[in-house]
């Protein structure tokens, strides 16, 4: 037993990592091992016998002597460091910086043999360094603590039904205490919270990957927070173990607002989608690298390519171009605007050829596409179909031209018209006064002729070009049709057969006019048939009724079918033979169906065209009938005599040859004759004769007198003057509706120039006789 | 529960509050805050009996001070917290600032000196009044349940044994935290403090 104490002795005295010291009852020391000897420098030599609180004065001043004291009466004190830091003052180890001298937690302890305390012995152990460790791990964990409570993320982890320090974001939206006390009751509101599938997900995601390196998962779902309010949560749960336990930890992130704006993005992407799709413009988008990433409908059917063909093709693929005019291929809008970063539009003529190689002309801009920061992401096309476009404002272009033709044509046709009445009336009258038969009455007869035939080329051009009003009289068109069939076929090796009903109806019809159409369906026939054959020439009656499938309204009608067995009309091209300036031949203008069409539908009827390549093509003519009978002057006077009569006329024109032909021509027609150059002079001399009682029989008035009063206005004021004058009208512009409807203006008949002497007599007659026209 | 005769259980509970005014005062000293201990009841049980009385002390993880004692009254003196109670203690008396909620070694330490100074002042006064001298053992903490400490406790124990019950209130500023001072004695310990009671009026 000696031996071990010796040895515990010993060992307390050489090794022990404590310090320890033995004083008597009278606090004399008794032992003061090797650890105190180095802590404090005071050797075991030095101190041994010595009063303790001699040595160690601060024991005494900072009233721990008490403690020895307390021990004489058998009394233990253990001294926490918290509340007395240290015994006996020694230099803090090199290890620490927080204290300036070492902590120490002291055991006081009475040493007592027969009830009697005989030593004291106090035993002092360094805690500097584990202080120094609870302190950085308290810093740490309340770095953690603040960490945890500062996320905006909900933090908690759920240990069997408990809820471990849940954070301030998990207290709040899940409106739980955080006590500790009321981990269960945090536990159930929690779980309360959240759908049972989805908190039965979490922890069996926990049961799975309990103690291993499990992946986070995060699974989106609703939760209702304390006030009802749903709102949508992100989650994932771990796998851990929490103070030697198995826990989960959960972290669940508020994303009400994200799932909002995805929710509201996606509506308005589909919005867009639906506008994009419906929009009649095609709109292609394409990424950086210009591969399709969006087409719409309309760029699908533009291209021809599908929205699953096209995506992530290359654009020259997908919307390849090509300038209209040299066919080579275009710059790829999208490489230009990527290198430029601006809005490029695509070149006038820019053709798009789809993938069946259907070609569309279009107009097109490219935009890039940039994020908030101006960083390119892409480039949309938007681009439009203008063939249709194009093609209207050529047609618009074209309809331009004819308007300025038409106004020049029509100015230069009344100067020719006034020529052509000179000619005509001079020509007509040297006849007259040629022996028969004789070389220069046949010369004269020619002229005649060739004057006629300008008359109606004048008229031609005029009807299509100024769009004259017809000067419609009550006829029947039997023998017009013949006459215009005859003399298409004269000297040709055609024929023409005639179906034409005898009792055909009459229409109300500007028959010069439907000479022009007439004429021009047999010139069309004819050229049809070069190696010669017969042109089929039908007219008949028909009551048309809603199911003909003419666009006219019911009722009763002429038509007329002029037919030829030449080499008929392509399909492609029979939808245009009446667009102006449309021709397949190469001496034709383009005018003539044009023309006829022009003056049909000005009649009230319609004209169509039915042909069969190789067989022939077929015209059909409606022209409204009309009830009344007609008068026949047109017929019946070719082969009469000039009326004559008798009176005095006035003449007023402009033209001193109009006005000198014209009184040769009255004069020879048994009238007299007075001129005047203007409407003022003609209502001057008017005036004056019906002073002198001296009446004249009836006034012919030029419709234009540049730079003085017109036919117009003269026969207003002449009427004034005279409400029984007979007044007629003549012009150069024979297509003016003042001609055609002169009767409205206060004129009782019309010689449109140039006139014959026939016409003229006929015309005076009439408006003398109250015919009329 | 063996019930003490009134003027027993009043003469323990005037004992017991005269030893816990010294170790307040004493908290007070070494803290330098005030601190105040209340006794408001003072029972004794056999000890199988003692897990009835100790409450929801039964189910949870419990922090005790416990001072082995000797002389001729012997036995064990505990002072049981529940452990949120021992670090809410524990960071009152030594106002760290710390808000962690587990104990470190220094904890340790500040509740075993408070347990120590509390122990001996009810077993010291004992002595006195017994006029016998106690040995005490360095009183120590454990961290375990309610029936591992009795365990250790009885262990070895062929006498019957009794336990004194304090229910004890720490009250610190404005907080207050509860615990339990449990003496366990042996049948004849416990009839000389009932006699030595008894001598007192």
């Amino acid at each position: 037993m000696i031996e071990w104490k010796d040895i515990a002795a010993d060992w307390l005295n050489e090794y022990a990592h404590m310090g320890v010291f033995v004083v008597d009852p009278d606090f004399k020391v008794r032992f003061w091992n090797r650890w105190m000897a180095d802590h404090t420098g005071k050797s075991a030599k030095f101190v041994m016998g010595k009063p303790l609180f001699s040595i160690c004065p601060e024991i005494e001043t900072r009233k721990k002597s008490r403690y020895y004291r307390e021990a004489l009466s058998g009394k233990t004190a253990l001294l926490a460091q918290k509340f007395h830091h240290y015994l006996i003052p020694m230099p803090a180890g090199c290890t620490t910086h927080s204290f300036e001298c070492m902590q120490q937690t002291i055991s006081i302890v009475p040493l007592k043999l027969a009830d009697q305390v005989v030593n004291i012995v106090t035993i002092i152990e360094d805690v500097t360094e584990r202080l120094e460790q609870e302190q950085d791990l308290t810093v740490s964990r309340n770095r953690y603590r603040m960490l945890l409570e500062s996320a905006r993320d909900a933090i908690v982890v759920l240990q069997g039904s408990r809820i471990l320090e849940p954070n301030l974001a998990a207290r709040s939206l899940f409106g739980l205490s955080g006590d500790p006390k009321e981990q269960e009751k945090d536990f159930c509101r929690f779980r309360e919270a959240i759908d049972p599938d989805i908190f039965s997900r979490l922890t069996q995601w926990h049961g799975e990957g309990l103690g291993e390196e499990s992946p986070p998962k995060l699974i989106s779902f609703q939760i209702s927070d304390p006030n009802g309010k749903k709102r949508w949560m992100e989650s994932n749960s771990v796998a851990m173990t929490w103070e030697g336990k198995p826990a989960i930890l959960v972290t669940l992130r508020d994303i009400t607002r994200r799932k909002e704006a995805e929710m509201a993005l996606e509506a308005e992407r589909k919005r867009l989608a639906v506008t994009l799709r419906t929009i009649g413009d095609g709109v292609i988008a394409t990424d950086t690298e210009g591969r399709v990433i969006l087409i719409n409908r309309a760029a699908e059917e533009m291209t021809g390519w599908s929205f699953e063909e096209a995506l992530g093709e290359p654009l020259p693929r997908v919307f390849p171009i090509i300038n209209q005019k040299t066919r080579e291929t275009c710059e790829n809008p999208v490489e230009k605007v990527l290198e430029t970063g601006l809005v490029v539009g695509l070149a006038n003529h820019t053709v798009l050829i789809a993938k069946d190689g259907t070609e569309r002309m279009i107009a097109d801009s490219g935009s890039p596409i940039e994020d908030k920061e101006g960083n390119l992401y892409g480039v949309v096309l938007v681009f439009q179909d203008v063939t249709e476009k194009h093609q209207m404002e050529a047609e618009v272009a074209r309809t331009r031209n004819l308007e300025s033709l038409g106004l020049l044509a029509g100015g230069i046709a009344h100067d020719f018209n006034n020529i052509l009445a000179v000619i005509l009336g001079n020509v007509q009258l040297m006849k007259q006064d040629l022996e028969t038969p004789s070389e220069g009455y046949e010369c004269a007869s020619e002229a005649e002729q060739a004057v006629q035939q300008a008359k109606a080329l004048a008229r031609q051009l005029l009807t299509f070009a100024k769009g004259g009003a017809p000067i419609k009289k009550i006829a029947v068109l039997s023998d017009a049709i013949r006459e215009s069939g005859g003399f298409a076929v004269r000297g040709s090796n055609l024929r023409c057969e005639y179906a034409i009903d005898e009792a055909l109806w009459s229409v109300d019809a500007d028959v010069e006019q439907m000479g022009q159409v007439l004429g021009n369906l047999f010139i069309n026939a004819k050229q049809a048939m070069p190696q010669g054959g017969c042109i089929r020439v039908g007219a008949r009656n028909e009551t048309l009724d809603q199911s003909s499938g003419i666009p006219l309204e019911p009722g009763p009608f002429v038509s007329i079918i002029i037919q030829d067995e030449g080499t008929g009309i392509p399909e492609e091209h029979l939808q245009r033979i009446f667009d102006p300036y449309f021709t397949t031949k190469q001496t034709g203008s383009g005018l003539g169906l044009a023309t006829s069409r022009s003056i049909i539908q000005r009649h009230g009827g319609h004209i169509s065209a039915a042909s069969e390549p190789g067989k022939g093509t077929t015209f059909t003519i409606h022209l409204p009938a009309s009830d009344r009978t007609p008068v026949h002057h047109e017929t019946t006077r070719e082969n009469l005599e000039p009326a004559m009569g008798t009176g005095t006329i006035l003449v007023m024109d402009d033209d001193p040859g109009i006005r000198k032909m014209a009184s040769r021509q009255l004069e020879r027609l048994g009238y007299r004759v007075a001129v005047a150059e203007d409407g003022k002079e003609a209502i001057s001399i008017y005036g004056k004769a019906m002073e002198e009682n001296q009446r004249f029989s009836a006034v012919i008035m030029d419709l234009t007198i540049p730079g003085g009063m017109g036919g117009k206005e003269a026969v207003r004021e002449l009427l004034k003057l005279d409400p029984k004058a007979v007044v007629l009208v003549s012009s150069g512009y024979a297509n003016d509706p003042m001609v055609a409807n002169c009767t409205a203006f206060g004129f009782k008949g019309a010689v449109p120039k140039p006139f014959t002497l026939k016409e003229l007599g006929q015309a005076l007659e009439n408006a003398l006789k109250g015919k009329g026209l | 529960m063996m019930a003490l005769a009134e003027n027993q259980a009043d003469a323990l509970t005037e004992v017991i509050n005269i030893a816990f005014s010294r170790s307040a005062a004493a908290l007070s000293e070494i803290t330098g805050h005030r601190v105040l201990l209340e006794v408001p009841e003072v029972s004794v049980h056999p000890i199988h009996e003692l897990k009835d009385c100790l409450g929801e002390f039964v189910n949870e993880e419990i922090a005790t001070v416990h001072q082995i004692f000797s002389g001729a009254v012997s036995g064990d003196a505990m002072l049981m917290l529940n452990y949120q109670g021992a670090v809410h203690l524990s960071r009152l008396l030594t106002e760290t600032g710390n808000t962690d909620e587990r104990l470190y070694e220094s904890d340790r330490e500040v509740l075993t000196e408070v347990g120590n100074i509390l122990l001996n002042a009810c077993l010291g006064t004992f002595g006195n009044m017994l006029h016998v001298q106690i040995t005490f053992a360095v009183p120590r903490l454990q961290l375990e349940d309610l029936d591992g400490l009795l365990g250790s406790v009885m262990i070895g124990k062929d006498e019957i044994q009794y336990a004194l019950v304090v229910y004890t209130t720490f009250r610190i500023k404005i907080s207050e935290i509860t615990g339990f001072l449990v003496i366990v004695l042996g049948v004849n310990s416990l009839e000389l403090l009932l006699k030595a009671l008894d001598t007192l009026e």
